[in-house]
């Protein structure tokens, strides 16, 4: 059941991604909005910045490791996770685990929702491409979202495996907690996985712009 | 505690003989506990018995042969003098296995190679006449699980921790398993109890080792999901502060309207 769930989610995950680009494609071709040029993030020192890069890039190679063996085995095998593939998933559960709170630590004020979120909302809906607000922040409300969701989501990933870790609950409560870390992980998983495509979008259009 | 030893079942007690031998060397030699994996992927507890008979060889198939048979043509045979007899344990020497073999190779009434199962091999005359032992799926020990693997909590695996079975020293996977049989052609070596779990031991060495770590996961697991929460909670609070701050001056400027 969970290979198909899985198999599924990725599946309407890709096909969005691939749909959200095309259109993303045509609607930039004909008007680039003025917030994404702007990057009114305060420029961090030298070293922090090097700490944030560093843990970002620690952080997804990681995930890539967790979810490649994770999912891996589950969606593409319909098996559990045994062998090597479950060695290095928990090997590099920590690092995921550790650049995750660092970079929420580290961005968590970046990501605050403010009132022109809202504005940037409305002009996304509305494409009033006359708008005069020019002081947008250069994260949009998706990823501030997104940003959040990994947040919350990281939690009962975290939670529900390391507590199957202790001889608190019986066979009944562990087949619970590692279904919830099952389900939890997917959602996180996707969640991270448009973040790494908007930031990725976002990217190419600032080098573009620039 | 899980460490494989000798065994006796009632049922084995009554094997062939009049009354009950409780010698420890008192064949069969059931070892027990063996932690097989079964076809439904479930390590059970087993009782193992190594096979010992005589038996001819046709088309990979060994067909036992009646002991009568073999005590008459070994009745004919003298022992060599490293043949050592103890009162449950026969050593025979290698000579000895050669005579059979060969005196049972010309018998009429043989179909197929004669063999002679024994310690986990297939012991048969090559050629040149000298003996070979080699693995065959006859020679592999007869298992069967014990009663319901129902133990006290306190002895049951698991209750001291992952290292009951997750270690380099847990009998659980790095246990030996003798490979005894009441008449010995040569000193066997020990089984290790993977073997029977059809595991690779580099994968079971690296995940033993895995569990050293296993406590400093769960204390990083564990910091980071304080931090997380913390984290959450403190701008969940900030949010309900801006919620409650913007609602309040909302009443006091639809208050000021209305003056």
């Amino acid at each position: 059941m969970f290979q198909i769930i899985s198999i599924l989610a990725y599946l309407i995950l890709f096909i969005g991604i691939a749909i959200h680009y095309s259109l993303h494609r045509r609607s930039s071709a004909e008007c680039k909005p003025s917030f994404l040029n702007q990057d009114s993030e305060p420029t961090s020192p030298v070293l922090l910045s090097k700490i944030k890069t560093g843990t970002y890039f620690v952080g997804l190679i990681s995930f890539f490791l967790l979810a490649l063996t994770g999912f891996g085995a589950a969606a593409l095998w319909g098996q559990s996770l045994t062998g090597f593939a479950l060695i290095i998933h928990t090997a590099a559960a920590p690092f995921f685990a550790v650049c995750i709170v660092k970079l929420v630590i580290l961005w968590a004020n970046k990501f605050c929702f403010t009132a022109s979120d809202w504005r940037q909302k409305q002009y996304l809906f509305t494409r009033n491409t006359n708008s005069t607000n020019n002081q947008h922040p250069p994260i949009g409300p998706g990823q501030k979202i997104l940003f959040w969701l990994i947040a919350f989501l990281s939690l009962p990933t975290f939670l529900s495996i390391v507590l199957c870790m202790f001889p608190i609950f019986g066979t009944e409560g562990q087949t619970a907690l590692v279904q919830c870390h099952h389900n939890s992980a997917l959602l996180l998983s996707l969640a991270i996985i448009t973040h790494i495509y908007l930031s990725i979008l976002k990217k190419r259009q600032t080098d573009s712009n620039e | 505690m899980d460490e494989t030893r000798r065994v006796k079942t009632s049922q084995a007690h009554g094997l062939g003989i009049r009354n009950v031998n409780k010698s420890d060397d008192a064949p069969p030699y059931i070892i027990s506990p063996v932690f097989i994996k079964e076809t439904g992927g479930k390590i059970t507890p087993n009782h193992l018995l190594w096979p010992c008979y005589w038996g001819s060889l046709k088309e990979n198939t060994v067909t036992p042969i009646p002991i009568q048979q073999i005590q008459q043509i070994a009745a004919g045979i003298k022992e060599a003098e490293e043949s050592t007899k103890s009162t449950n344990r026969q050593i025979f020497s290698k000579d000895y296995i050669k005579q059979i073999l060969s005196k049972l190779g010309q018998q009429e009434s043989m179909d197929g190679k004669p063999v002679y199962i024994n310690g986990g091999k297939l012991y048969a005359l090559d050629e040149t006449g000298n003996l070979t032992g080699a693995h065959h799926d006859a020679a592999e020990p007869y298992t069967w699980p014990f009663a319901h693997n129902v133990r006290p909590a306190a002895q049951s695996l698991g209750a001291r921790g992952c290292e009951d079975c997750h270690s380099t020293k847990a009998p659980f996977i790095f246990g030996k398993v003798a490979v005894d049989s009441p008449f010995t052609i040569e000193q066997n070596p020990m089984r290790p109890m993977y073997v029977f779990q059809k595991v690779s031991p580099a994968y079971m060495t690296a995940l033993a080792q895995g569990f050293t770590f296993r406590p400093g996961l769960k204390i990083i697991i564990l910091i980071a999901c304080g931090i997380l929460t913390a984290v959450l909670l403190l701008y969940t609070l900030r949010a309900l502060e801006y919620l409650i701050n913007t609602l309040s001056n909302n009443r006091d400027q639809s208050k000021t309207a209305g003056q």
